[in-house]
């Protein structure tokens, strides 16, 4: 079973992934997570996969979805914790040359700050 | 171990976990790794997923799934009787869809095509589409 978590960073909403992320889990996520975009108090979103289990095209389908509204509200997205067989599916999306991606929430969190600094 | 499967479901989405973890089940025995366990999930994930938004555009119909092991060979047919696929090359191209409203990746096929062995789809428009797939485990 799939379920969601999120929470606010120092820079960003986080979004914690979790389970299997297939069509089904897409489907159910995909509103859920424009809601708390649209309402949250930062602009920037991590999509932290340290507990997805698999991710097929959908959840790739998700990711870019949402990095287009992210970046329409003036955002920056990014992904952290992939495994190694999420992390394959992500490098054969080509994602990696929009999206930054990674190895540790606390990188990308660092990354965030970081810009905010320039 | 030669073996054989054959299992029918109805074309929602939350039966891609299903198909999943029949095909798991299937090859378990012969210990794959986690790499090629999750490759043939991935792979199925994908082609049920196919059948079920675009061969059936969310109708009720019934979805395939056919597996066969001969000699550590996985063979996967995955079988729907939908619209059919208009132009099979360019749906097979990377980031094609038919269907970018909603938030389709146009990865289906290349998924498929990347973590399995062998990737042969034959479909025909109105009657439905059938995908064949293998992978040596």
């Amino acid at each position: 079973m799939m379920s969601k978590n999120f929470y606010l960073g120092k820079n960003s909403l986080i979004v914690n992934l979790r389970g299997e992320i297939d069509q089904y889990a897409a489907a159910q996520l995909k509103s859920n997570i424009d809601i708390e975009i649209e309402n949250s108090p930062k602009k920037n979103l991590i999509f932290d996969l340290k507990e997805v289990t698999l991710m097929d095209s959908s959840g790739i389908g998700l990711i870019v979805g949402r990095y287009k509204l992210v970046t329409s509200l003036g955002g920056k997205m990014m992904l952290c914790n992939a495994s190694e067989s999420v992390f394959k599916m992500l490098r054969l999306s080509g994602i990696q040359k929009v999206v930054d991606i990674y190895e540790t929430l606390a990188d990308a969190e660092k990354s965030l700050s970081k810009q905010k600094g320039r | 171990m030669n073996n054989y499967l054959k299992a029918e479901f109805s074309s929602k989405s939350i039966n891609e976990s299903l198909a999943r973890i029949i095909v798991s089940g299937f090859i378990m025995s012969l210990d794959p790794t986690i790499e090629e366990l999750s490759d043939v999930k991935t792979a199925v994930s994908e082609a049920v997923t196919n059948s079920i938004i675009h061969g059936y555009e969310g109708k009720e119909g019934k979805v395939m799934l056919e597996l066969t092991l001969e000699d550590r060979e996985l063979t996967v047919k995955v079988c729907d009787h939908g619209i059919g696929i208009l132009d099979i090359e360019q749906a097979r191209e990377p980031l094609y869809t038919s269907k970018p409203e909603c938030d389709r990746s146009g990865m289906g096929f290349t998924v498929m095509e990347s973590f399995m062995d062998s990737l042969h789809i034959v479909s025909e428009q109105g009657q439905g589409t059938t995908v064949i797939m293998t992978k040596k485990l």
